[in-house]
């Protein structure tokens, strides 16, 4: 009971119990964001702390974060954890392309924010992963502590709560 | 130990210029890069000196020319220590190379040349390391600049 006492504005209970109503939009996105399956995806030193988030001590499935997957048509979220290089570009590209509908990014870390310690003098790093893909939540920090990425996570999530449907739109990718 | 070190290298390379301090051991200064094979060669195989290990190979872009460095070992004795540097030409950037040697100058020489664009030759497999493959320039060359790198300002 409490449970249902807690989505009041969002259900209504049929007189005499036993069913519930509520609002498509409501029950679609509640299902995606406690069921975001991300993507075995890591550039460098965050993804450290991304697998020490996924692993028993902070344990991100309890948000819903399944395992990680290692084929990006069995994920809906990529955690871009780490410095985007000018050759990891077109792959980056590829493998969020390859992900499945509705999909979702969080680019973790200054390196995927901006560019972060790398945004001048060098030759080889894309400023900021949103310059080649669109990107959901951005987490600052180098890198940001796995409770950093689980309060990002639990943004995503409500992020997702806010979607109206039909869901959105694929966003085309430039060039 | 240094000492006879020292005394050894000038005793096989009379001709060579040897300085006695640098961080990596005494330092072996070929007079020019044709002659770097011949002399990692003696280096190697001398039964005294037997510097048979090759630790690092890169260069140093000086403005007026490239420095090859390479930081030699000694497998016998870890802590005797060997830098041989060869200068390479800025404008024709060419130099025999080590492969043959030290099978691991293979890969040291392709990131050499990704990043100065010093060609060796002789090379088994002389590509692009790091970079992609279409990569225009090399980056760590002094005047190098590219649309997408930013200059820090105010430096």
């Amino acid at each position: 009971m409490a449970i249902i006492d807690k989505l009041a504005g969002v259900t209504e209970r049929f007189p005499g119990g036993g069913v519930l109503l509520t609002t498509m939009e409501f029950f679609i996105n509640w299902g995606r964001k406690n069921s975001l399956w991300p993507l075995t995806f890591g550039l460098s030193c965050c993804a450290i702390e991304m697998f020490s988030t996924g692993a028993s001590r902070f344990d991100w499935a309890r948000l819903g974060n399944e395992v990680l997957r290692a084929s990006p048509r069995q994920a809906d979220m990529m955690v871009v954890a780490g410095t985007v290089c000018w050759k990891m570009a077109p792959r980056i590209k590829r493998l969020y392309e390859q992900m499945g509908e509705p999909r979702y990014v969080i680019a973790m870390g200054a390196c995927a924010v901006s560019g972060g310690p790398f945004y001048y003098n060098s030759y080889g790093t894309v400023r900021g992963v949103d310059q080649l893909i669109p990107v959901d939540i951005y987490l600052p920090g180098c890198p940001p502590k796995p409770e950093a990425l689980l309060d990002a996570v639990l943004k995503l999530e409500k992020k997702i709560t806010r979607e109206r449907l039909p869901g959105r739109r694929t966003r085309s990718l430039s060039n | 130990m240094a000492e006879t070190l020292i005394d050894n290298l000038r005793k096989t390379f009379p001709q060579a210029e040897i300085q006695a301090t640098t961080s990596f051991g005494p330092a072996l200064i070929c007079s020019s890069g044709a002659d770097l094979p011949e002399v990692c060669r003696i280096l190697k195989t001398d039964p005294v000196l037997g510097f048979d290990v090759l630790e690092d190979q890169t260069a140093v872009d000086t403005g007026t020319q490239f420095m090859l460095v390479l930081h030699l070992v000694c497998s016998r004795e870890i802590s005797v220590r060997l830098t041989v540097k060869a200068p390479v030409e800025r404008e024709k950037p060419e130099i025999p190379t080590l492969a043959f040697l030290f099978g691991c100058a293979d890969w040291y020489e392709r990131e050499i040349y990704d990043m100065f664009g010093i060609k060796f030759k002789g090379h088994p497999d002389l590509c692009r390391i790091l970079l992609p493959e279409e990569w225009q320039g090399y980056p760590l060359r002094k005047d190098y600049a590219d649309d997408k790198l930013l200059k820090r300002p105010g430096v």
